[in-house]
């Protein structure tokens, strides 16, 4: 069987029916952009590792029981999973993800007190191709909707209703991650250059 | 005697398209543009998870057959 050739509503369908092809087709399909929206957020790899399998036995136990909504998209529903799951890990662990300062956030702040090892000054004569330097650099509120938005493909509507927000505060957030990560390249494009 | 009136009143009720405007509008153009320019370098940052990460997820299924 093509599994490749399905679509996630299909292989949704033949994984309940008793198909592990679906399921891994499923995985392989979004097991990047789920796994990078995870990372992103926990900047660990090993507890990346335990999110994203924490998020699949979710799913699994979702889908065995018939509780998928057929309506929602399969990657956004994924994601949300996984997201929540990183919430949990850092309410347990009683501490932020990042600085956050929410909207008042300003970042040539964080830039002056950047604490530079040899590791951070390679980093950062990359400049503005090392994108994910840049993007830790940002307030966790901005950060998540970045994620969510770009690797999760969850809507502005998704992901005002996953961070308990208003679509507008959601839509800000998403502007002041780019404007941000726009200021920080323009800086340390001048900075290199001086 | 010839219609004079739409029946159908054009509105947006799907959602997607909905949102689709809101963010047209609460997005400036060089917000956009710049988006979509570190698009392909935010699409360079994905990882996979580990080969070992995704035989303990698919056992986990097979277990629960």
């Amino acid at each position: 069987m093509d599994f490749h050739l399905k679509s996630d509503q299909d292989l949704i369908h033949l994984y309940i029916a008793g198909d592990e092809g679906g399921l891994v087709e499923l995985i392989r399909r979004y097991q990047t952009k789920i796994y990078t929206s995870i990372y992103l957020l926990v900047k660990d790899q090993y507890l990346a590792e335990d999110i994203f399998q924490d998020t699949f036995i979710k799913v699994i136990n979702t889908l065995k029981a018939g509780k998928y909504n057929e309506e929602g998209k399969f990657l956004p529903w994924v994601t949300r999973i996984g997201h929540n799951l990183v919430i949990d890990h850092f309410r347990r662990e009683k501490r932020t993800p990042l600085v956050s300062n929410g909207e008042d956030f300003d970042i040539f702040e964080v830039l002056g007190n950047y604490d530079e090892s040899t590791e951070d000054r390679m980093v950062r004569e990359q400049t503005h191709k090392d994108l994910k330097s840049l993007i830790h650099l940002l307030p966790s509120e901005q950060k998540e909707v970045l994620i969510m938005r770009h690797y999760g493909d969850l809507s502005f509507k998704e992901i005002a209703d996953v961070t308990e927000v208003s679509i507008n505060t959601a839509l800000g957030r998403m502007r002041y991650a780019l404007n941000n990560l726009r200021k920080m390249m323009q800086t340390k494009e001048l900075s290199l250059k001086n | 005697m010839g219609e004079t009136f739409t029946k159908t009143l054009k509105e947006i009720s799907n959602q997607e398209a909905m949102e689709k405007l809101i963010v047209r509008e609460a997005m400036d153009a060089d917000e956009t543009i710049f988006y979509h320019a570190i698009r392909t370098d935010l699409d360079k940052l994905q990882v996979k998870p580990s080969l070992v990460t995704i035989h303990n997820i698919l056992n986990y299924s097979k277990r629960l057959r």
